[in-house]
């Protein structure tokens, strides 16, 4: 008990230095020219390049920090989705799901499909908590099949696999989310 | 779903997508449905997985980069513009970082503009709440007029924290410089007041760790005002990122690159010193119109950086004659001192705080000598340790070799900083208890405990260890005993009485030379409100007490208090447990209930910590308690950055780790910031005796001594034993603990003294069944006793334990085990290879092929830690002893 406080402890503490890190960097880029050009894998780059000689993340390898930023970039932007979200109220009848879209028009994903997406790694957690931690080392983290199977500790076989099914699972969850939600039964056919 | 059906799901999607792409829509279907087994639940589930695997998910595919660039406005959180925050309403956005937004507000009762600070996002942990906590504190902590005042702070309906501080106008110093067209000399006197400024925060123990030309604002009338002392980001514009507070050795984060010290580039522990290089910078920066050139000499993975040096002089000789002429010769080639003595990358030879750096631009402008060229302070050192204490003369019994010995050691700690006052020893005694009445029998010990709290902030007052001036209680106490025992001119102590639902206490200071009382004050309380009785005995602590006993200053403000009764009266009463490893646990147990009362009891979570410390060491609890002792430490730390207290906790637990090198950077930064601490001292000695540096060791023990007389420090014992001076290692050793005796044991042992050993009562705790084979080898006791007891040794997690029981297993002829114990205590860093080289427990083992192999691991070891240590220190301060024991020598076969 003790240690898992200590662990807890500890992540928070250097989730926070991360998630600072990644806001004050993204505010900064943001009031640049670059802006246009940022992107969240470059963000926890420049994060890791700036935070890896404080002594706070001294114990925390690469492939750890990433997975924090992971978690950290996944907070960062459900915060931004959850904000334009309550910005746009007013218009959201104007969202046009991916099916809707023009054909050759690949859509850019709204701040609803991020919430969406939020939404659905918790499910899938309680479920496996494996897979929502590689959906989010690999989607919020940018992180590689190598890496992931590192940190989680299995074959990359296995990585690749478990990706495909809950990327499958997810697409259906946010799908039914974004339609309005599942029914009761659980289906919706 | 479950999981169960979760692992039927994903086999059957496995399956089923690997069906042949030629299948029509319903064949697909019904194949699906078969691989589920015909569970029409899993399939509900399979078939839609199976159709959108089949199809592009631009969300999903297209991966975090794309959905970010439609919606990461990171910026703004919703503009508070025009609101009303308490009194003030909202004018405009002036900045924003990561951590927090700063608005100029007015405020509308009375008029007036303030910057209000706000946390954003305080939901996401309580680190943020503590830290933007801390950053008020810091802020009402100073009163200057060129830092910003702290007005107000409350917090908004949705719970986000703000403060409202001064708004300070001006121009940030580089802009300030540019278009005021300033001369040389106002240019150096603007830096008088900014030196002012930062001296002012540095004796508030602040460290400011971003000074830079956007954090240093100037109005028109040359008034100069700090910024962002983890707080005002509002004006910091180009580079918010609102790291704050941590002012403590744990380092900086992020800082602009050209203000930051080599310390800072490397990780390595920042201090007052590393405000002084940003100082030496901007300065150098004001002077010559740039940057002090920085050459990069090859240490990059140290990040170890060399200065090209070119004086100040030199770069304006070549690039601005025309501003030379304004100082004279005299003064350039002072400027040129300063400069370098504040761009100094070795932190040892830098000025040590902006006080050093003021006096010294002072004694420039005014054609005065500087310190900075004064002869090396090793006079000054000996003078401050004289002052300090009233009993030097006691040096001429302990020769003047290791007077000197201990005064290169002391200047080592002192550094360039002045001799302090004359300090006063004080003892606070046992409260005597005159009721009958038992309840509140607690605040014997605890009265105490709640004074010398108190009195720990006090500037020039050492305050003796409570557990040393424990045995000093009831009606009889000699108090020219106290005087002489415990190397103190004052002492505290006091009664309390219990008289129906009243409880009267009396405080008094005694004079220990004259055994009279030179100061006495009494109050009573309702005995059932000791939150009450706490906030009186701090006052008067902090306010006529402290005046008694010749207190002018505090170094901080009063320890916050806990507003929790049951808190309170809990912590209390596990100060009043005594430290065997029984009372030890119900202190444990008190002291986690008064944390959840109160998390934010900082006292408490020091007392847990050692709590911790002494159940992990020898109570039988193991890494688990260690773990939580370091726990408890941080958090003591975070509630109060400058607690020595933890961070002396946290040296020690570092050094048991084998972290050498960080415990030791954390141990020289502890004692430049109370180098007369002896209980610091000790914490350095510590260190030095894991990493091999025993006879350093023994001089911080010498200084230990000397600086608290009368007082032993167990571990200091262990440091003697070590050196082979084995009376001096029993006078250490004499307090009747469990601790002392095993110790005393093993040095009587190697003393020859075996029959006076064998009357000392064998130790019952777990921990030290190794001790009790000593024993038995000492008694010729048969031999498979002696097995079974040595099979009963086991691996400790403090090394110096490991390396301990292997010499008792070389005694006792064990020698498999003993090298295998060794070998575990120098794996992990016991790195003490001159006590192996001296201790006569390892006589049969010396000449052991994998002893000799273990013994050069040691050394391999020690010049780990040695070297990391001569690159952060001048040569000359370590003394010729230890350079030769760095270096290899045979072993004496």
């Amino acid at each position: 008990m003790i240690a898992e406080l200590e662990d807890r402890e500890s992540f928070d503490k250097v989730f926070s230095l991360v998630y600072e890190e990644l806001r004050g960097l993204a505010a900064n880029v943001l009031r640049s020219e670059q802006g246009n050009h940022l992107t969240p894998t470059t963000l926890v780059h420049e994060a890791w390049l700036k935070l890896a000689h404080s002594p706070e993340l001294a114990q925390t390898s690469r492939l750890h920090f990433r997975r924090i930023a992971a978690r950290a970039m996944r907070q960062v932007l459900v915060e931004a989705a959850r904000r334009r979200k309550a910005a746009r109220r007013g218009d959201s009848d104007l969202h046009v799901s991916f099916d809707e879209a023009l054909p050759g028009e690949i859509p850019l994903p709204d701040a609803r499909d991020i919430l969406a997406l939020d939404h659905a790694l918790d499910s899938l957690s309680r479920i496996s908590e494996r897979q929502a931690r590689l959906v989010e080392g690999r989607f919020f983290g940018g992180l590689e099949v190598s890496e992931l199977a590192e940190m989680l500790q299995v074959s990359e076989a296995t990585i690749t696999r478990e990706w495909r099914s809950a990327r499958a699972w997810l697409a259906v969850e946010i799908k039914r989310a974004l339609a309005g939600g599942r029914d009761a039964n659980g289906g919706v056919f | 779903m479950n999981e169960t059906q979760w692992s039927a799901v994903q086999e059957a999607f496995a399956r089923a997508i690997d069906l042949p792409t030629r299948l029509t829509e319903s064949q697909r279907r019904q194949a699906v449905l078969e691989l589920c087994g015909g569970d029409k639940e899993i399939f509900s589930e399979v078939m839609p997985m199976v159709e959108e695997d089949a199809r592009e998910n631009p969300l999903l595919d297209g991966g975090l980069d794309r959905a970010a660039q439609t919606f990461l406005d990171l910026g703004a959180m919703p503009s508070l513009v025009q609101r009303q925050i308490g009194p003030y309403r909202v004018l405009r956005l002036l900045g924003e970082g990561g951590m927090g937004v700063v608005y100029l507000a007015e405020r509308t009762d009375i008029g007036g503009r303030v910057a209000i600070k706000l946390l954003r996002d305080a939901w996401l942990s309580p680190m943020r709440r503590q830290r933007f906590q801390a950053e008020q504190h810091t802020l009402a902590r100073l009163n200057h007029p060129s830092i910003a005042r702290i007005y107000d702070a409350d917090t908004l309906e949705d719970g986000t924290p703000w403060f409202a501080m001064e708004y300070a106008e001006g121009l940030p110093l580089n802009e300030y410089l540019k278009a005021s067209n300033a001369s040389l000399r106002d240019r150096l006197e603007l830096f008088r007041r900014i030196f002012q400024a930062v001296e002012y925060a540095h004796s508030h123990g602040i460290i400011h760790r971003d000074l830079k030309p956007s954090n240093i604002l100037v109005n028109e009338n040359g008034q100069v005002k700090l910024l962002d002392f983890g707080i005002a980001k509002h004006l910091n514009l180009e580079e918010s990122h609102d790291r704050t507070i941590d002012r403590t050795i744990t380092g900086l984060r992020l800082m602009t690159l050209s203000y930051a010290a080599p310390e800072q580039l490397a990780g390595g522990p920042v201090g007052l010193y590393t405000d002084v290089y940003a100082l030496g910078v901007l300065l150098y920066q004001s002077v010559t119109g740039r940057l002090p050139r920085r050459v990069l000499a090859g240490d990059a993975e140290n990040a170890i950086d060399r200065w090209s040096a070119e004086k100040p002089s030199a770069a304006v000789r070549r690039e601005q004659p025309e501003i030379r002429r304004q100082l004279g010769k005299n003064e350039w080639a002072n400027l040129d001192v300063l400069a370098f003595n504040a761009l100094e990358p070795d932190v040892a030879r830098r000025y040590g705080s902006a006080g050093a750096l003021l006096r010294d631009l002072t004694a420039l402008l005014d054609n005065q000598p500087l310190e900075a060229r004064a002869a090396p302070p090793i006079q000054n050192a000996l003078l401050g340790l004289r002052a300090s204490s009233r009993q030097g003369w006691l040096w001429g019994g302990i020769g003047v070799a290791l007077v000197i010995a201990v005064s290169i050691g002391l200047a080592a700690h002192r550094g360039r900083n002045p001799a302090p006052p004359p300090s006063v020893n004080v003892a606070i005694l046992p409260f005597q208890n005159v009721s009958a009445s038992e309840p509140l029998d607690y605040l014997r010990s605890a009265l105490p405990d709640q004074i010398a709290h108190t009195l720990a902030a006090a500037r020039s007052l050492t305050v003796r260890p409570l557990a040393a001036s424990a045995r000093f209680s009831g009606s009889e106490v000699d108090f020219r005993k106290v005087g002489r025992d415990l190397d103190v001119s004052r002492a505290v102590t006091g009664r309390f009485l219990i008289e129906g639902d009243r409880l009267h206490i009396i405080v008094e200071a005694i004079d220990t030379i004259e055994d009279r009382i030179v100061w006495q004050d009494s109050f009573e309380i309702a005995s059932n409100n000791l939150l009450a009785m706490q906030g009186q005995i701090a006052a008067i602590s902090r306010g006529r007490l402290a005046n008694a006993l010749g207190v002018r200053e505090f170094l901080a403000d009063a320890p916050p208090r806990t507003a929790n009764e049951e808190a309170y009266e809990l912590y209390l009463k596990s100060v009043a447990l005594r430290n065997d490893p029984t009372p030890t646990k119900q202190a444990i147990e008190l002291l986690r209930r008064v944390v959840l009362l109160d998390p934010n009891y900082e006292q408490a979570w020091g007392e847990l910590a050692s709590r911790y410390y002494a159940y992990a060491r020898w109570g039988g609890g193991g890494p688990e308690a260690m773990a939580f002792s370091d726990a408890a430490a941080e958090k003591q730390l975070a509630l109060n950055p400058d607690s020595t207290d933890a961070l002396g906790e946290l040296t020690i637990h570092r050094t048991e780790r084998g972290d050498l090198v960080k415990a030791h950077q954390m141990a020289v930064e502890l004692l430049r910031r109370r180098p007369d601490d002896p209980n610091l001292h000790h914490v350095l000695s510590y260190v030095l005796r894991y990493g091999g540096s025993l006879e350093e060791a023994g001089r911080e023990c010498e200084l230990v001594v000397l600086l608290a007389t009368g007082i032993r420090w167990g571990s200091c014992g262990t440091t003697f034993m070590e050196l082979g001076d084995y009376d001096r290692a029993m006078t250490f050793l004499r307090s009747g603990t469990e601790w002392a005796n095993a110790h005393a044991i093993e040095v009587l042992l190697r003393a020859g003294k075996t029959d006076e050993a064998m009357r000392i009562p064998a130790p019952q705790l777990p921990p030290w069944d190794s001790y009790r084979m000593l024993l038995a080898c000492a008694r010729h006791d048969p031999k498979e006793e002696i097995q079974s007891l040595a099979a009963k040794v086991q691996v400790d997690d403090d090394p110096e334990m490991d390396y301990v029981f292997a010499t008792h297993l070389a005694f006792c002829g064990q020698n498999e085990a003993a090298l295998r114990l060794l070998k575990i205590a120098i794996d992990g860093n016991y790195c003490s290879y001159p006590a192996m080289d001296r201790d006569p427990f390892f006589n049969q083992l010396r000449t052991n092929p994998q002893f000799q192999k273990l013994r050069l691991a040691g050394i391999a070891c020690h010049n780990d830690f040695a070297s990391d240590r001569d690159r952060r220190q001048p040569k000359s301060v370590r003394s010729a002893a230890d350079q030769n024991s760095a270096s290899f020598h045979t072993p004496a076969l």
